[in-house]
């Protein structure tokens, strides 16, 4: 009885036909690989500001502040 | 010099001797305030960027985050939801122009530190200006060989600005070929509103498209039931986004399978029409003056088929002016596909997309058995287009009413909602008028109320549902 349920009414089993479910699973796993890739590429690019911007303000705040003192 | 006339105008009116040691200015002299303004702005610059760079790993956390807890379906929606979000706001602009604001902090360093050099050694200060500019030379180089070639290695967001500014080498475009064809997403549409329109649900403003569809009259919708036509568009854009992606066989067998799925209403902009045209013809063999099909890509080529069909079908109703462009593109260069011994299905579909854009012989309506799904989605389909014909104050094509007669003829008869479609298209003929929304519903079986325009009076009648 239990298995014979989906074939009587095919529209409990969820709200997705066939055709639509197939569809949103193949771009599931397209959309994920290609998010991780996305997230990767720009993740990568703030690293590399992130690093440039720790190191680039010591040497202008040093001679900043060498004007400073020094008149 | 003023300090000169300010010791004459003190002389001629105070009357006494000003004192002539005037108070002498002992702070940085100009150079040094103009470097240093140069150096802190160069300082500001690297901050913000460094908080822009902050915010931005915020921004792509939340982006990976999968706030939703439905299905595969309402995820995937909602993250195509995401994703045209970031192509609208153009998040990747922002992101590229981040690098920008470093490099021009490093160049107001390199500038600021030449003119203080400068003011106090003009040798070293040789050294660092060149320098300085050999780098600002190498870079503007750079830049302008990355602008003029797409090809080139030395890519930077300023070289991509300014190549999308100028447009000068579009080599790259034509790999791109049909595909720029759909992305013409952010065209004008004037669409006239009135009685003749009906809305689009949704919270957004721009979600709101008065959507005419042609000769619509006046008349109530006989099902009331509720259809998320946002939904539909969400689709079509993962079907566009799918398309433009994936080249995977199985990929475009899942599209194809699903493309009849959705009501493509005229608030969906883009349609993948002219790619599945393409999808169909690399099914045929070209090599002999007729098109014939390979025969183990049959199951495919009946999908693509069916999809192309159902398009060309719902958005021919819309009467758009692109897809129309994309109409005359097929016309001219379609082959007739609907020759040959294939089985029933893929002929008449085929045969029927031949006689839309080009008229041939009749088809052989008595040989044809189908199989239930594509009898149903014929039916479907086949009222979609007699609405649009009939509506236009065209003869019906033959093809629809041997359909019908064909359908009605049947023994046994086919299913009731096939039935409920050849009905509905008998019921144009009389004259009777549907309502756009009533084609959206796909078995037709289930009318409540019915409110019927006949002539010149409202006919109302109810129907007992099962």
């Amino acid at each position: 009885m239990l298995k014979a349920l989906p074939l009587l009414f095919p529209n409990l089993n969820g709200t997705a036909s066939g055709a639509r479910g197939d569809f949103y699973d193949k771009f599931q796993r397209e959309a994920d690989e290609r998010d991780r890739d996305f997230m990767k590429k720009y993740d990568e690019d703030l690293n590399t500001t992130l690093i440039f911007v720790s190191i680039f303000p010591a040497p202008t705040t040093d001679v900043a502040l060498i004007r400073l003192s020094g008149g | 010099m003023s300090y000169e006339l300010l010791k004459i105008v003190a002389n001629a009116t105070l009357g006494i001797s000003a004192d002539p040691t005037f108070p002498k200015w002992d702070g940085p002299d100009p150079t040094v305030v103009h470097v240093q303004s140069i150096l802190y702005s160069s300082l500001a610059a690297s901050l913000l960027s460094a908080f822009v760079a902050m915010l931005g790993k915020q921004w792509l956390n939340r982006y990976a985050q999968v706030e939703m807890r439905g299905s595969a379906v309402d995820r995937s929606r909602h993250r195509q939801r995401k994703m045209d979000g970031m192509v609208n706001w153009h998040f990747d602009l922002i992101m590229e122009c981040l690098p920008l604001m470093l490099q021009a902090a490093l160049l107001l360093l390199g500038y600021a530190l030449s003119e203080y050099l400068f003011s106090i050694n003009k040798t070293v200060a040789g050294v660092l200006i060149g320098f300085t500019t050999a780098g600002l030379l190498f870079y503007l180089l750079i830049v302008s060989a990355a602008t003029l070639s797409y090809n080139c290695p030395f890519q930077t967001p300023l070289s991509r600005i300014l190549s999308f500014l100028i447009h000068s080498d579009n080599g790259h475009k034509k790999y791109r070929g049909r595909t720029s064809l759909y992305r013409t997403k952010n065209l004008p549409r004037p669409w006239p509103s009135g009685p003749r329109s009906w809305r689009c649900g949704g919270n957004r403003p721009d979600d709101h498209i008065m959507v005419p569809m042609a000769n619509v009259p006046d008349t109530d919708p006989l099902f009331d039931k509720e259809i998320d036509l946002d939904d539909f568009v969400l689709d079509s854009k993962c079907i566009t986004w799918m398309f433009n992606t994936s080249m995977d066989a199985d990929a475009t067998m899942a599209i194809m399978k699903f493309i009849p799925e959705v009501v493509w209403h005229a608030g969906i902009r883009t349609t993948p029409l002219e790619r599945i045209y393409d999808t169909i013809l690399e099914r045929f063999d070209p090599s002999s003056g007729r098109p014939i099909l390979i025969p183990k890509l049959r199951e495919a080529t009946y999908l693509s088929a069916k999809a192309l069909l159902h398009l060309v079908i719902q958005r021919q109703c819309i009467g758009n002016e692109s897809d129309r462009v994309v109409f005359n593109s097929i016309l001219v260069r379609h082959l007739t596909m609907g020759f040959g011994f294939y089985d029933s299905d893929l002929e008449v579909t085929l045969g029927i997309i031949d006689r839309i854009f080009r008229n041939s012989k009749p088809m052989d309506w008595q040989t044809f058995s189908f199989t239930i799904p594509h009898h149903t989605w014929m039916g479907h389909i086949l009222l979609y287009h007699a609405w649009d014909i009939l509506g236009k104050g065209e003869p019906l094509p033959n093809y629809i009413r041997e359909f019908v007669l064909h359908s009605l003829q049947l023994e046994p008869p086919p299913p009731t909602t096939i039935v409920a479609d050849c009905l509905f298209i008998i019921g144009l003929i009389l004259g009777i008028q549907l309502h756009i929304t009533d084609l959206f519903v796909a078995d037709k079986r289930w009318v409540h109320f019915v409110h019927v325009r006949y002539g010149g009076t409202l006919i109302s009648f109810v129907t007992a549902p099962k």
